[in-house]
């Protein structure tokens, strides 16, 4: 990657939040270890600006709009138990962690598994052990790209997460992200580090919602370390709307043996932009990317995806699949870079998009850049409407034609809510999917 | 009055006509035959009954239990009771075969003014009809035709038919691909529905159903036409004689 980042720091976006810095960090007493990191950060972040689409990075992103409002920096809201409980999974036994603008809602929060070791970053900020100062944002370049230079810059609370060592934790870890726009144009900065232990194995869920009515804006960072032998699936589900703008950038290292599984559902949202990039630290190690996205109205929603083989005997497996309607456009970025030392690898990648209008967009495009001999690659991008046949076998049957398309772009995005393997959420994913569904088949 | 009538029926498909004049009358409690070889224009008859677009109809008419069939969408053909058994069933990743079926089973019924069955009747009525074509529960599981064998895909539309009750099922090429045994079974289903308000028309290439599924009545489809029509020992005759012999 490169820094050429076309500046505008006379933006109103960087401004505004550039001019926010000085009060925000006095609010808090951090360790003189992190300030200097968020002092960097800030001066990164003006010093790049909002990039433009002369960006390679974000050649399909426009970000302009950002400057129409006016982002306030505050994570001290709170919120009653009855509203924070309302995003839980009905029915549902799970460790859960609640956040409002990424700040720690330590009161409705519950552990209930043994082998988790659980602080919110706040408690960690302001008295940093040297071994915390060890891994933190270590596999991170945190001015490689001013999003996750502004989130560095400001994040202020957090999960830090400990998947303890040849632990098997029982229950989902549920973090559920609010943000809230009930009193200003809020912008927040969640930050999520987990470490999965030795032969540790879990199952983590983050899911995004928003209250209130005012334009929000939210620019996460999640940093995932797997140790030798560990085992995590980590879910990232956006049911966001019309008013909330997000992004959220996913960092994974993998030690050798480890198994990573990522399934992200962009469900709903206006504006939503994922980079999800895994690099392998050891050998035999496998990671699995799955994705669904529903993009409609004028919306946005874009993934780029990155997974860097830089081992030798591991394989990546890359599934992304979405639906565009009406005006709404959708971006497909997967990178494989593949190291000269990388031999006997397998990387797969493949995007199929199904475009229900003629106004709906599909932007997809791979990138393989391949540096070692001995290595099987494959990738496939399709765009299109339904099969033919399918919709003529279904409607031959008595099946309206409305209902034909229903049943077959249900089971198009099933396909990668299938990936989790929890009943329960599995079920609550799934009606949202084919309720949002039907409104597109009236 | 007939059940079907097609009249002078001309289709084609692009700038090629294929079907240049077809007369076929079907009453209720018939079974008809419909033989030809290759090209002949077998499928291309069931497809247009059936209201597949690709096929453009030029002339003729179709009249099904006394209305214009081909002013119908296909899906309302389907409700009224024209069911068309695929020669080549499409395999539907995803969409599982009992939730395919159940839905079009309350399509089917609400358009006829009967109750949408539950999941209990649902379940009693598949248990029933599964029994006719020897169709295992795994089977109802899966995705539609998914990594089904061919024997298994032909069983599955003549499920799909006893599930649906249709007046007027066309059997294209349903024994093409089929062994003896599996022959048997879809045959035997076929033979267990039949009743005196409903109809077959059972299109084939070989004479070999037509042990299994006695036809009433017998038509010769050659060059897009029908060229000869007679009772089952038509098919025999053809069989002896081959396709040589009608033209």
């Amino acid at each position: 990657m490169n820094n050429n980042i076309t500046k505008i720091n006379n933006s109103k976006f960087v401004q505004s939040l550039a001019g926010q810095f000085d009060d925000y960090l006095k609010t808090y007493e951090l360790s003189h270890e992190v300030k200097k990191l968020q002092e960097r950060s800030m001066q990164c972040f003006t010093d790049q600006g909002l990039p433009t689409q002369k960006h390679e990075d974000y050649k399909y992103t426009k970000l302009a709009f950002l400057n129409n409002y006016d982002f306030k920096v505050n994570n001290l809201n709170v919120i009653s138990k009855e509203i924070a409980e309302e995003f839980a999974f009905k029915g549902l036994e799970a460790n859960i962690l609640f956040f409002l603008n990424g700040s720690y809602l330590a009161d409705f929060s519950k552990i209930i598994d043994e082998g988790i070791v659980f602080n919110n970053l706040n408690e960690d900020l302001e008295n940093t052990s040297p071994e915390f100062l060890e891994e933190f944002g270590k596999s991170i370049d945190i001015c490689n790209d001013p999003f996750l230079s502004l989130n560095t810059a400001f994040f202020m609370d957090g999960v830090n997460l400990t998947i303890e060592k040849n632990k098997k934790i029982e229950h989902a870890i549920h973090i559920v992200q609010i943000f809230d726009g009930r009193v200003e144009e809020n912008a927040s900065f969640p930050r999520t580090f987990i470490r999965a232990e030795e032969s540790s194995e879990a199952f983590i869920i983050e899911t995004f919602h928003k209250i209130g009515e005012e334009v929000t804006f939210s620019s996460q960072v999640s940093e995932v370390f797997l140790a030798e032998n560990a085992r995590l699936e980590y879910a990232h589900v956006q049911i966001l709307p019309q008013s909330h703008f997000f992004i959220g950038k996913t960092f994974i290292s993998q030690n050798a043996d480890s198994f990573y599984n990522d399934i992200t559902l962009s469900l709903e949202g206006k504006f939503i932009r994922n980079n999800l990039y895994a690099k392998h630290c050891g050998s035999n190690v496998e990671t699995h990317y799955n994705g669904f996205y529903f993009a409609s109205q004028k919306n946005y929603i874009d993934n780029h995806t990155f997974i860097e083989h830089a081992e030798p005997n591991c394989s990546s497996n890359e599934v992304y699949k979405g639906i565009i309607s009406d005006e709404a456009t959708a971006v497909f970025n997967g990178k494989i870079l593949v190291r000269p030392q990388a031999q006997k690898i397998n990387a797969y990648q493949s995007n199929k998009n199904i475009l229900l209008s003629d106004t709906a967009t599909i932007n997809t495009k791979p990138e393989l850049e391949i540096y070692a001999d001995d290595v099987k690659c494959s990738h496939g991008a399709t765009s299109g409407s339904l099969d033919e046949e399918h919709l003529f076998y279904l409607i031959s049957r008595g099946i309206s034609p409305e209902a034909a398309k229903g049943l077959l772009l249900s089971a198009f995005g099933e396909e990668i809510i299938d990936k989790i393997k929890i009943e329960t959420i599995r079920e609550q994913l799934s009606d949202i999917f084919e309720e949002k569904l039907a409104g597109k088949m009236q | 009055m007939s059940l079907l009538s097609i009249k002078n029926l001309k289709a084609r498909i692009g700038d090629k006509e294929i079907l240049h004049g077809v007369n076929i009358e079907v009453n209720r409690g018939e079974i008809h035959a419909i033989m030809g070889p290759n090209g002949s224009g077998k499928s291309t008859l069931a497809a247009v009954l059936a209201g597949r677009n690709e096929f453009e109809v030029t002339s003729g008419e179709v009249e099904f239990m006394g209305e214009n069939l081909l002013d119908l969408p296909a899906e309302i053909r389907a409700r009224k009771g024209l069911f068309l058994a695929f020669q080549y069933p499409v395999e539907i990743p995803g969409v599982s075969n009992t939730n395919f079926i159940k839905t079009a089973v309350n399509e089917v019924r609400k358009y006829r003014g009967l109750e949408t069955l539950d999941a209990m009747d649902f379940l009693a009525l598949i248990k029933e009809k599964s029994s006719l074509v020897e169709i295992d529960k795994s089977f109802l599981s899966r995705s539609v035709n998914e990594g089904f064998s061919g024997g298994e895909k032909k069983r599955n539309e003549i499920f799909q038919m006893a599930m649906l009750d249709p007046v007027l099922s066309v059997l294209d090429e349903t024994d093409s691909g089929l062994d003896i045994d599996a022959l048997r079974v879809v045959a035997n289903g076929v033979n267990q529905l039949r009743t005196k308000d409903n109809a077959s028309i059972v299109i084939t290439h070989y004479q070999r159903l037509l042990d299994y599924i006695v036809p009433d009545f017998v038509h010769i489809l050659y060059n897009g036409q029908i060229v000869k029509t007679g009772g089952k020992e038509l098919a025999v005759e053809l069989e002896e004689k081959g396709y040589d012999w009608i033209k």
